[in-house]
């Protein structure tokens, strides 16, 4: 398998390879933008991610084999154009309850948690960090990039990827205790938490 | 490595539904790129002139340009009455014509589904930006689009989504532009309308199927959530908005959608209309005909670069025909093809209830 920057490097003399690497990251580019705004915006943005990775593909640095955090880089900028379409739908998620078609996902990921109240808390959270502390905690928790990877998208220390995942964890994990004493159920607080209390 | 916490799982589930991109999508977004990528491999071949395109002044724009009638014949399904664009309409008067359309539509027809009961509804659909990949004969890869297809849709479906969805391609496809032609001739002339993303049947033919993902497909809302809407303004409006987005352009597309295409009940129709009247930034733009001669009253919500038209009946409140048209390029994410400017135009022929899935009302 050839690597994402063995790819871009070939698409140097032969633009097709460039192809390659959008069937390699486009579901996962789209999926990352779709979370954040409205999914047709979200679809957009993901197309235009790739044509300017195209179109910028000479100024990548082919030392780097995983091209992800230069596609998650590109896509974070163009999302930070549309941050009040971003927080415009957190809000809406925050005011709401979850949509009445689709809990069913989140209830199966975190049974002990009511889906409604955990995802207007995590609305909230999100929405408090302001638009360039949200790239960290959504690039390692969705994307899984190491905290070298993400300082790599988004231009910063490694140091501030750290204090910028390290508050947004708290402020979700403040949010998401204060939604579990007004709105869980006691009795359903059992299993993997109960063991976590024990050790 | 932390290890994975309670607000970590919890962030990871957050709003995974929405992460899957349709083929759709992510086919035209691949088509977007190939079509640079081939611009890029043979530079002198596809010389594209969007830019110049782009800073022209609208009526331009919408009038089409040498050899795209496409563009023209669908921005022109709607032809605006006599002077209605030489006078800037009353956002007022958009309002009242809609909450009189509530009142006409409060009175109107309401049959809900019974069991072995059919909701049909017959549409025509411009597909004027339809793009298709195809393999070359050199191995590699060529897209072209055309324009002027045009799809003619019937659909019968009943409470659980189920049913049957018959389509046929009318018309005579054109190519959007002349690159376009070279694009399909370099390609070695490969059947018109096959490829991916789209295939078209072949003109005159018949296509039947199932209905796609059933309700979902019509309007996001299962038949039960549909008909479970609120009556009042305030809560109607609310839902939209969290169905859709916080924003008047989504609430009035999603308001129309379901004018359109869903068995909402009488009252949920005036209620609709209300919610229309209330959003901000919708014009009157008088009496319309669309391509078929239906007259109608039109009303319009242009924001952020597109417009969105939609004509109905005042007799009758039902929909007749809605558009949705790229005014400024520029300001649409992923930079939307000047010379196709109509993103999509739907006709409605017909609908109703009805007692199998061949009946028509």
């Amino acid at each position: 398998l050839r690597s994402d920057a063995e790819l871009i490097a070939d698409s140097l003399t032969d633009p097709r390879h460039f192809a390659a690497l959008f069937d390699r990251h486009h579901a996962a580019i789209a999926g990352f933008l779709r979370r954040r705004v409205e999914p047709a915006l979200g679809d957009e943005l993901a197309a235009e991610t790739f044509l300017q990775a195209f179109a910028a593909r000479e100024r990548y640095d082919v030392a780097h084999a995983d091209a992800r955090p230069w596609l998650y880089g590109i896509a974070a900028n163009l999302m930070r154009r549309h941050h009040r379409a971003e927080e415009r739908r957190l809000r809406a998620y925050a005011r709401a309850a979850t949509r009445t078609d689709d809990e069913g996902a989140f209830e199966a990921i975190d049974a002990r948690l009511d889906a409604a109240a955990a995802q207007r808390a995590l609305a909230t959270a999100l929405a408090s960090l302001g638009p360039g502390e949200r790239d960290v905690p959504l690039l390692y928790a969705w994307v899984e990039l190491s905290y070298e990877q993400i300082a790599e998208a988004l231009g910063i220390p490694v140091g501030t990827v750290r204090s910028r995942l390290h508050r947004a964890r708290r402020v979700v994990r403040e949010l998401l205790g204060r939604c579990g004493e007004e709105e869980r159920d006691p009795i359903v607080v059992v299993g993997p938490m109960a063991r976590e209390e024990q050790r | 490595m932390t290890t994975d916490t309670d607000e970590l799982r919890a962030l990871r589930a957050f709003r995974a539904e929405d992460a899957a991109c349709g083929a759709d999508a992510s086919a035209a977004a691949r088509a977007a790129l190939l079509e640079r990528i081939e611009a890029a491999a043979a530079p002198t071949s596809v010389p594209r002139v969007e830019a110049p395109r782009a800073r022209r002044p609208r009526r331009r724009l919408l009038a089409g340009g040498l050899g795209f009638a496409v563009s023209a014949a669908a921005a022109a399904a709607l032809v605006v009455g006599v002077g209605t664009r030489s006078v800037r309409p009353e956002a007022a008067s958009a309002a009242k014509a809609l909450r009189t359309a509530a009142g006409v539509a409060a009175g109107g027809p309401d049959v809900p589904l019974g069991a072995g009961r059919y909701w049909y509804v017959s549409r025509e659909l411009v597909l004027s930006s339809r793009r298709f990949t195809v393999a070359t004969p050199a191995g590699g890869l060529a897209t072209y689009a055309l324009a002027n297809v045009r799809e003619r849709s019937e659909e019968w479906i009943d409470s659980e989504g189920e049913g049957r969805r018959v389509t046929r391609t009318i018309g005579t496809p054109r190519f959007a532009s002349p690159a376009d032609r070279r694009a399909w001739v370099a390609a070695g002339r490969p059947a018109l309308g096959q490829g991916t993303p789209w295939t078209l049947a072949p003109a005159g033919a018949a296509v039947e199927r199932q209905p796609a993902n059933g309700w979902k497909a019509l309007s996001g809302l299962s038949y039960d959530a549909l008909r479970a809407l609120s009556t009042d303004d305030d809560a109607l409006a609310h839902r939209l908005r969290r169905v859709a987005a916080d924003s008047p352009e989504e609430t009035f597309a999603f308001a129309a959608n379901l004018l359109r295409s869903t068995p909402v009940s009488a009252a949920q129709r005036a209620a609709l209309y209300r919610v229309l009247a209330k959003v901000p930034g919708v014009e009157l733009l008088g009496t319309v005909k669309d391509e078929r001669g239906r007259s109608g009253t039109g009303i319009a919500l242009e924001r952020d670069g597109v417009r969105m038209d939609l004509l109905f009946d005042p007799e009758t409140a039902l929909l007749l025909d809605f558009s949705r048209t790229v005014t400024d390029p520029r300001q649409v994410a992923g930079r939307p093809d000047a010379n196709l400017p109509v993103q999509e135009h739907e006709a409605f022929l017909s609908a109703g209830v009805v007692d199998s899935t061949h009946a028509r009302p």
